[in-house]
């Protein structure tokens, strides 16, 4: 036993070594090897993520079993992610190696901050252009912001399939849909600020429909859960830009949800993920970043997690292919770049706030 | 030998500093124009500015008022009453009812909200069973006063507990005098008991008015779809009014709220110093007869049951259907949607097994240490006759002023940048502190307040043997005040396992707790998850509670 | 040499005083007596000695060992002391057996295992409650919690035991029996013992000494037989024993004669404390100092007797005359109508009303 004992050891080692060499995706440069090889030594990734864990951990375990490091997966809101990152960082304490936030602004703000390292991943020519901001942050997911109804009390000749039908439906039927409307708020949610200016952009009515919202006395939350709640249950019967993503989920386990694409434009959110330049395993971040934009990651986010995937080469249900199949072209990815975090300029927000609150009261 | 002057003054200095710490830091924040720790950040005045010209703080502030007013004037009388007929009365079943009076204490704020939304919500299963009688639903659960009238129901016990205690100090003769005079049952409580302990139910009122400017969970819930603002909601928006968290704005928020409760503790000195303290008669409590309620002790039942009901047992319920169920609302057949699916996918969720059995730990190890620590400072503080003792008292108090999501941040950054608590941060240790820390007020009242019981002698006997103070405290004081010390780790146990928004900061993976993931699922839209969460939670407090009492711990009195 | 020392002791309550300066001395083997109404302080004082009070002034010595100086800032804690206290109360530990709480003291003096068993049971048998060590204080009446809180002042040894109304939780009947029991205990084992009580029976019968105490000041101190038969003041005449108050004006006082007119009868007496001519004046008489004469003669008041009371072996017989009430102890029934009272003029004392 005394001999057979090193002879094993030196056995797993070589085993180990070429279990490495052989796990180099495909397409990758061949000095990957050595990133995964820096990466087993470093031997954990922490990943701070607002998609909740129950979800992430599809995404964990299939990371694990591939490269044989363990992922501190903590699910935190976006905006005690950001509280924490930046306290942590400036800490010096050691903190994410990768950050992965639904808040696109806040992520920007961070990467222009310099909290981020900037990587080119291997994955970058799948990765849409809109996705990538300065090979530093990168769109993970694909999920169309839908609006939920609720099938049981909302009639089919009333259901919007367009804003304009919503607006349409709003002032013609305000009376029939006065309190049954709901959404995120923009004062107390980012995620509502985000989708709302972006609406702004795209919609040439949109204050109008915003002001059509107001006099139908729009309900409003922080929380899709609220949100999604309320509107399966009646109180609210539809629900104005939900991440389709929870709603996918929803409608699974309860038939009386039903998820609109708008087919005038469908706004893409996407949850950004970078990679800490405080990191302190930077190679294994790396490894779960690459892996998250892989084939391989993005076919569990398309059919396990269900947050859409945002390669074109993804089979499955939550897909490119699969909200072009209900909107076409109608598709508006919320692009990832600097103008982002030109949301959280406070002028320009308190401006916006300043007229959302007299849309809200009708004017 | 340790002198016991030395352990009084090291505790006064422990805990000064655990609670200067995160205090100091938020008021330190709140004079900055950004985050402590980034480079370049300067002095200036520009928070306060921004705050008191914002309309919302002053609308949130009345608010605030409105609703710390409103609960007080409906939980004190019914605290009160609910005390007298429980202490004082042949009201039958109490050996039921008085476990159950508590319970409220120890519901999640959130989870009771989430639960009257479920009944009594404009679509909600009683709701809509009114509206099919009398076509209409005669009540919103959304308004300012719905959320006054629930805060005042739930803050009940606090009031009963504080009553119930002076109410059994009270020497059974004085109404037994009354009696005797000829004056009826009702008349001696209205005319000698309750002139009696005026200061405690006074003391009470203070704490559930101060209680009233932090609440949280209530109006966030219930506030939500009419966007009704209290102070601490008011703060959780300010996270994102600006687009990126500013703390300086929550931390000129967390100093008005200190503002408010410096002359509220100041106020509850200035009674406890009038009620001759808490010291009970002494030795021989003779066994007094209840008073007779006669044909009022059903009646009295009722309302007890009523007060209940309303107050647990509609949320509860509603929550508890909900577990059940994949849809709910306007125009679905319950019987055609139950399901077992959320168990089962709770099951099947990693973390939620994690936060089960966290919440289990941190509630009965983390709760015996705290309490643990609570009585380092009663001990500390126990006929202490200095003016030290008044420093404690404010510095007990201050946390209190501290919403825990903020309190939470702050002690994320103390376990950052102090050097000695950094190797402890990813630790449950972590947690516990801030856990601790917050709940110290409560904490130590409980076991103070059963220290004063011991009469003076028993402690004045073991002096005059030979025992130093230290000894004594080891082996008289410690010993007699065991079974409040236990009632009082049973009571932290419940608290700590519903608390929910002071650990999020300092949570990481393999740490959490069912408080904290239920806010982050219901984040995400798992109300199924959530809703089968929360009555695992419930169920967890039952079964601690039902220990207890089986154990034979007596909660209070 | 004194035990005891206590010169000159003030303390106060924030701004009410409580003591305004006590002193006194108690001889070794002595048992001296803190006498006094409610709020009079001798409880405080007491507590003062035991440590468990802080005087702002004078001083606090036992056997040379200073335990409490004012001036000097001394102020030993209660546990260096080394006194043996009894409670009003006992303050038996509830949650200690008879043996545990006696036991106490000597496990915190270090005496060891084997000693601690063979002293606790000689000192629980030398105050016959040896068969009770393992019982727990509340399975005890009040006379054994009383023996069992003796026992643990005593077990140690101390030099000076102090006992705060030690017989006020007994009953009547226990009380009488305890009171020779503890007097007698207390001087065969030798100890000096201060000893504070509101009942002037108690304190003459168990005291060799009895400081008076009024107000926060001490009124007299003396012996038992000086303080009830030679009584300083009015207050010290009324506290102690049973009295005849007979208001009247004081007409001649000079040295240790005074005379007192009541009515139209001239009494003479004792001055007692600072009486002078022409004040009102109250005469003070012990019952059962008054006796029925004869007839008319000095220091003698015809009265009528209007009650008369059965007291077992003797009768109380009360008599009056306009607003004056006399009572007096009589062995036999005496025929109603008016008699004469004779005031004896050693034990009549007229003091400033």
């Amino acid at each position: 036993m005394k001999l057979a004992l090193p002879l094993a050891s030196g056995l797993a080692l070589v085993m180990t070594a070429g279990l490495a060499a052989a796990q180099v995706p495909a397409g990758y440069p061949a000095d990957y090897a050595q990133t995964i090889e820096a990466a087993k030594k470093e031997g954990k990734v922490v990943v701070y993520g607002t998609t909740d864990a129950a979800a992430a951990n599809f995404l964990v375990k299939d990371f694990e079993a591939l490269y044989g490091l363990k992922v501190e997966y903590n699910d935190l809101n976006s905006t005690e992610l950001y509280n924490r990152f930046i306290a942590e960082a400036a800490a010096g304490q050691g903190t994410a190696d990768v950050t992965w936030s639904s808040a696109q602004d806040l992520q920007i703000k961070l990467a222009n901050d310099g909290y981020a390292a900037a990587y080119k991943t291997p994955e970058a020519a799948a990765i849409p252009s809109w996705a990538n901001y300065k090979d530093t942050a990168y769109g993970v997911t694909y999920e169309p912001v839908a609006i939920v109804y609720n099938k049981r009390l909302v009639p089919e000749g009333d259901v919007p399939k367009t804003h304009a039908d919503l607006l349409k439906l709003l002032q013609t039927k305000t009376d029939a849909y006065k309190g049954k409307v709901t959404a995120y708020d923009p004062e107390r949610s980012g995620v509502g600020y985000l989708f709302f200016t972006q609406d702004d952009l795209a919609f040439k009515q949109a204050w109008d429909l915003f002001k059509a919202m107001g006099k139908a006395e729009m309900k409003l939350y922080t929380s899709a859960g609220a949100m999604i709640e309320r509107v399966t249950s009646g109180e609210h019967t539809i629900g104005y830009g939900v991440f389709g993503s929870y709603a996918l989920s929803r409608s699974k386990k309860d038939a009386n949800i039903g998820i609109v694409l708008p087919k005038d434009y469908t706004l893409i959110a996407s949850r950004v993920a970078f990679l800490s330049n405080k990191a302190k395993n930077p190679n294994a971040g790396k490894l779960f970043l690459d892996y998250m934009l892989s084939k391989r990651g993005q076919t569990i986010i398309a059919n396990q997690a269900e947050l859409y995937s945002l390669r074109d080469d993804v089979q499955g249900e939550a897909t490119v292919a699969k909200v072009k199949e209900q909107v076409g072209d109608a598709i508006r990815p919320i692009k990832i770049d600097a103008d982002l975090s030109a949301n959280l300029d406070t002028i320009k927000r308190l401006k916006f706030i300043k007229q959302w609150q007299a849309a809200m009261k009708g004017n | 030998m340790l002198r016991f002057a030395t352990f009084r003054f090291a505790v006064l200095a422990i805990m000064a500093s655990a609670v200067i710490a995160p205090i100091g830091l938020i008021i330190y924040q709140s004079f900055l124009d950004g985050p402590f720790f980034t480079p370049n950040v300067k002095w200036t005045l520009e928070a306060y500015q921004f705050v008191i010209e914002d309309d919302e703080f002053w609308d949130a502030l009345r608010t605030s008022i409105i609703v710390a007013g409103g609960m007080t004037a409906i939980a004190v009388p019914l605290g009160v009453i609910l005390a007298f007929l429980l202490a004082r009365t042949d009201v039958p079943g109490k050996w039921i009812l008085e476990p159950l009076v508590l319970v409220p204490i120890f519901m999640s704020a959130v989870v009771l909200a989430f639960g009257y939304v479920v009944a009594l919500g404009p679509v909600g299963i009683f709701s809509t069973f009114v509206k099919g009688m009398i076509g209409t639903v005669p009540w919103s659960i959304y308004s300012v006063t719905a959320i006054t009238i629930i805060a005042g129901l739930t803050h009940v016990p606090h009031v009963y507990l504080y009553t119930s205690a002076a109410l059994q100090n009270l020497g059974a003769d004085l109404e037994e005098a009354a009696r005797t005079t000829g004056a009826s049952p009702l008349r001696v409580a209205v005319t000698v008991s309750l002139p009696m302990v005026t200061p405690a139910v006074l003391y009470a009122a203070v704490l559930i008015f101060f209680l009233g400017f932090e609440l949280f969970g209530l109006p966030l819930v219930l506030g939500d779809p009419k966007g009704v603002l209290v102070l601490a909601t008011y703060l959780y928006k300010l996270t994102n009014k600006l687009g990126v968290p500013s703390y300086q704005l929550m931390a000129v928020v967390v100093v008005a709220i200190i503002l408010i409760a410096i002359p509220l503790v100041y106020l509850q000195r200035l009674l406890l110093s009038q009620s001759n303290k808490y010291v009970s008669v002494r030795g021989k409590a003779a066994k007094r007869a209840p008073l007779r309620l006669g044909a009022l002790r059903w009646p009295a039942f009722g309302l007890i049951i009523l007060w209940f009901v309303v107050t647990v047992g509609i949320p509860v319920f509603g929550i508890l259907l909900r577990s059940f169920v994949t849809t709910w609302g306007e125009g679905v057949r319950l019987s055609e949607v139950l399901t077992l699916s959320h168990y089962r996918d709770l099951v099947d969720y990693p973390n939620a097994m994690h936060a089960i059995v966290n919440t289990i730990l941190i509630g009965v190890i983390g709760g015996g240490l705290a309490v643990a620590c609570y009585t380092a400072v009663s001990l500390a503080m126990h006929r202490w006759r200095s003016g030290w003792t008044r420093l404690a008292d404010y510095l007990v108090m201050i946390p209190r002023a501290m919403p825990g999501l903020v309190a939470g941040l702050a002690m994320l950054w103390l376990f950052l940048f102090l050097p000695p608590l950094q190797p402890l941060r990813a630790t449950l240790f972590s947690v516990w502190l801030a856990y601790t820390i917050v709940w110290l007020a409560y904490g130590t009242r409980l076991v103070a307040g059963t220290m004063l019981q011991i009469g003076p002698e028993l402690e004045e006997a073991g002096r005059s043997v030979g025992a130093t103070a230290g000894r004594v405290a080891r082996d008289v004081t410690v010993p007699l005040a065991r079974s409040g010390m236990i009632a009082a780790w049973v009571l932290i146990f419940l608290i700590f396992a519903r608390e929910y928004s002071t650990g999020i900061y300092l949570l990481g993976p393999g740490t959490e707790v069912i408080g904290s993931l239920m806010v982050s699922l219901w984040g995400t839209g798992a109300i199924d998850l959530v809703s089968a969460l929360a009555v695992i939670n419930i169920v967890i407090i039952s079964v601690g509670l039902g220990l207890a009492l089986r154990l034979g711990v007596r909660l209070h009195g | 040499m004194a035990d005891l020392v206590i010169d000159n002791i003030k303390l106060s309550y924030g701004s009410v005083d409580i003591l305004k300066g006590v002193s006194m001395t108690l001889e070794k083997g002595q048992i001296v007596a803190l006498l006094g109404p409610s709020g009079s302080g001798k409880t405080t004082l007491l507590r003062c000695v035991a440590g468990l009070e802080e005087p702002y002034a004078g001083r606090i010595v036992i056997a040379g060992k200073t335990l409490f100086d004012g001036a000097k800032g001394i102020n030993l804690p209660p546990e260096e002391r080394g006194l043996g206290l009894v409670f009003q109360s006992y303050a038996l530990w509830p949650h200690k057996t008879v043996f545990d709480n006696v036991a106490y003291p000597l496990k915190l003096r270090g005496v060891s295992g084997a000693d601690v068993k063979t002293r606790v049971a000689k000192a629980l048998e030398s105050i016959g409650i040896g068969h009770l060590g393992a019982r727990f204080p509340h399975q005890l009446s009040g006379g054994q919690q009383q023996r069992v809180a003796l026992a643990r002042a005593l077990v140690y040894e101390p030099p000076v035991i102090l006992l705060d109304e030690p017989l006020s939780n007994l009953d009547a009947k226990l009380r009488e029996e305890a009171r020779v029991w503890l007097r007698q205990l207390i001087s065969e084992l030798g100890l000096s013992a201060l000893c504070v009580t509101h009942d002037q029976v108690e304190a003459m019968a168990m005291a060799d000494r009895i400081l008076l105490l009024n107000g926060g000041v001490v009124e007299q101190q003396g012996t038992p037989e000086e303080m009830y038969g030679r009584p300083a003041t009015l207050f010290a005449a009324e506290f102690m024993g049973a009295n005849n108050r007979l208001p009247g004006k004081a007409v001649s006082v000079s040295g240790d004669a005074a005379t007192l007119v009541v009515g139209d009868t001239r009494l003479d007496g004792l001055p007692c404390g600072p009486v002078q001519e022409g004040d009102n004046a109250l005469g003070i008489v012990r019952l059962e100092q008054v006796r029925v004469a004869e007839g008319p003669g000095p220091n003698r008041l015809r009265m009528t007797l209007t009650a008369e009371m059965y007291l077992g072996e003797r009768y109380e017989l009360l008599f009056k005359r306009d607003d004056v009430t006399v009572r007096i102890f009589s062995p036999t029934r005496i025929a109603g109508g008016e008699h004469w009272l004779e005031f004896p003029r050693s034990a009549f004392w007229v003091c400033k009303a």
